[in-house]
């Protein structure tokens, strides 16, 4: 589908007013899982009864309460201030709560509340799992509600312009798969001792991962835990050789819509925003690449353990369980 | 219900007619112009594919039953082209292929699906000229791309089918909206296939697909349809406003600002 960005007049937002708070049930599940920080992992997560959780195989329903909350500051005046002055912000504001998936091009109706209700109003959802895939988003937006005829620079006057939005809440229901080859190229090849290799850099071409075509069978199979737990534990060489590729050998090609995917990824495993990272790469003082490559493969080490989709630790633990029951089934 | 493990890169590279070598070219065009259960053998005999999962007896009627209707519906409009039929064949597939929506975008599903049952389909609703004039060579890059999505996923047969009765059933009123959209399409000239290429693209999302349904019910429902270019305007106009939270807007917005009507 082709898209364009309708041209309008820009007007002043201020974003992350509101935080959300609230908790997830799921049902034939033990527990309680908080909203707390911007995602929730359930896939794998390891319950007070010592079960590792697969939500799927044991629910249907996904339960929320939501409390959306203002963040610290004076929240009041920041919305009055993206309004016209003779307007009222009880009439002219609400916030709308949006649960949606992507993967599954699905969306629960919205939620509207008044701002005065924002701290006290508990939002209830039920979502039946057979409706979303991966993960579910929990958006909120400060909308205006009514349109406004007088132009004023500056100020959004159309009905439903977004005035303020938060960075989604994400919880993860399923295994993401996005460990193990879906944004990194790798191929077989005949590689006589080795298990992986590298293609030769150059600055134009991401370097590919060759594998031993002996195991191409299985490495073109996603149901063999061997073969996923290799790719787990493999990922953080990789990425850091791809960091390292990004900063130091690299031509900066934003326009290169691969280019710009591994950047994208490889700056939110780094924590930084991806404008920083064309910024280092494009840098000539290798001194300071070399900061900041050291800086960010830490950061990156420990992000990707647990923020791509997979917990490494709840994957290994869950493994080891699943090897004691074969072990025990085997005696 | 089963799934390939095989991955799209996988069919690209080993079904796909357009091959430099003559001889492998001429092999695929032929198969993908047989028999389905020809094809079968076809497949099992010269590609590695792996599945996993179960299919129930329960799924397989499910999948008679689209073939049987589709079968049906051929025969009552043996004189309407089969491009004029996609609502109606929507319809039938979502109607009677009772699956999670969890599945919407699981492509190795589709094409599991797509390559086991519905070849004979494809050729008739996407090679049907081509088959007529003996151009196999066309005809096999048609069926190709609609049986596995070569460049677009969204194009798979059984997937681009389903997600139009998804798109347009409505709890309360059935297929009404469909129908009614289905009875245009078979009197009258319009955008009808752009509005079908942006529903069967996953960007859409609202609540109970509110954004297709009123976009249908607007452009291509009523007794005067839209036209081509009116369906791609509103579309982009839709999917353009970044900074608007369109989504649930009425019918109102939506008429005078999205469609410009």
């Amino acid at each position: 589908m082709e898209e364009r960005n309708i041209e309008i007049e820009p007007y002043k937002v201020k974003n992350n007013l509101i935080k959300l708070t609230g908790e997830v049930r799921l049902d034939s599940v033990d527990g309680v899982f908080l909203i707390e920080d911007d995602k929730l992992n359930l896939y794998g997560k390891e319950l007070s009864n010592g079960e590792i959780l697969i939500p799927r195989t044991k629910s249907k329903v996904m339960n929320l309460k939501i409390t959306p909350k203002w963040e610290a500051g004076n929240y009041l005046k920041d919305v009055k201030e993206l309004l016209h002055d003779d307007e009222n912000i009880s009439d002219a504001v609400l916030l709308r709560l949006r649960i949606k998936c992507d993967k599954t091009c699905w969306s629960g109706e919205q939620h509207k509340i008044k701002l005065s209700e924002i701290g006290k109003k508990v939002i209830e959802a039920k979502i039946p799992l057979s409706e979303l895939s991966e993960e579910i988003e929990i958006e909120s937006f400060i909308t205006r509600e009514v349109k406004y005829s007088k132009e004023v620079p500056l100020k959004a006057t159309e009905r439903l312009s977004i005035l303020s939005q938060n960075e989604a809440f994400k919880i993860q229901i399923d295994n993401m798969k996005t460990i193990g080859g879906n944004f990194l190229p790798i191929e077989p090849k005949k590689l006589k001792d080795l298990l992986f290799q590298f293609s030769e850099a150059n600055k134009h071409d991401i370097p590919i991962i060759y594998y031993s075509d002996e195991l191409e069978e299985f490495f073109k199979r996603n149901n063999l835990m061997t073969v996923n737990n290799t790719f787990i534990f493999i990922m953080p060489a990789f990425l850091e050789h791809y960091l390292k590729w990004v900063i130091f050998t690299s031509q900066s090609n934003p326009i290169d819509k691969e280019y710009d995917s591994l950047v994208e990824k490889l700056s939110t495993l780094c924590k930084c925003e991806k404008s920083e990272m064309y910024e280092v790469i494009s840098d000539n003082d290798t001194e300071k690449k070399l900061q900041k490559f050291l800086e960010w493969s830490k950061k990156l080490f420990e992000e990707i353990q647990y923020k791509s989709g997979i917990s490494f630790r709840n994957e290994l633990l869950k493994n080891i369980k699943l090897e004691r029951k074969l072990k025990k089934e085997i005696q | 219900m089963k799934r390939y493990l095989n991955n799209h890169d996988y069919f690209k590279k080993e079904l796909n007619p357009e091959s430099t070598d003559k001889a492998v070219s001429s092999n695929r065009t032929a198969a993908l112009n047989m028999y389905q259960k020809d094809f079968l053998k076809y497949i099992s005999a010269e590609l590695k594919l792996h599945e996993e999962g179960e299919v129930t007896h329960n799924e397989l009627q499910m999948i008679q039953k689209v073939k049987t209707e589709i079968k049906k519906l051929k025969e009552k409009n043996r004189n309407i082209s089969p491009q004029n039929l996609d609502f109606e064949l929507g319809k039938i597939f979502h109607d009677n292929l009772k699956i999670d929506r969890q599945l919407i975008n699981d492509w190795n599903f589709w094409r599991w699906l797509s390559l086991n049952y519905f070849l004979e389909k494809i050729q008739w609703r996407w090679a049907k000229e081509e088959r007529a004039k003996t151009n196999m060579d066309k005809a096999a890059k048609n069926i190709f791309d609609h049986l596995i999505g070569k460049n677009k996923n969204h194009r798979i047969f059984p997937r681009r089918l389903w997600i139009i009765g998804l798109r347009l059933h409505d709890k309360m009123n059935g297929y009404n909206l469909l129908d009614k959209i289905s009875q245009n399409l078979k009197t009258r000239q319009g955008g009808f296939g752009d509005y079908i290429n942006n529903i069967v693209d996953d960007k859409l999302v609202s609540h109970n697909d509110y954004v297709s349904k009123i976009l249908g019910e607007l452009l291509l429902a009523e007794t005067k349809v839209q036209s081509k270019s009116v369906v791609v305007r509103s579309f982009k106009k839709y999917n353009g406003y970044k900074n608007r939270l369109i989504s649930e807007a009425g019918r109102e917005l939506f008429e005078k600002e999205i469609c410009q009507l």
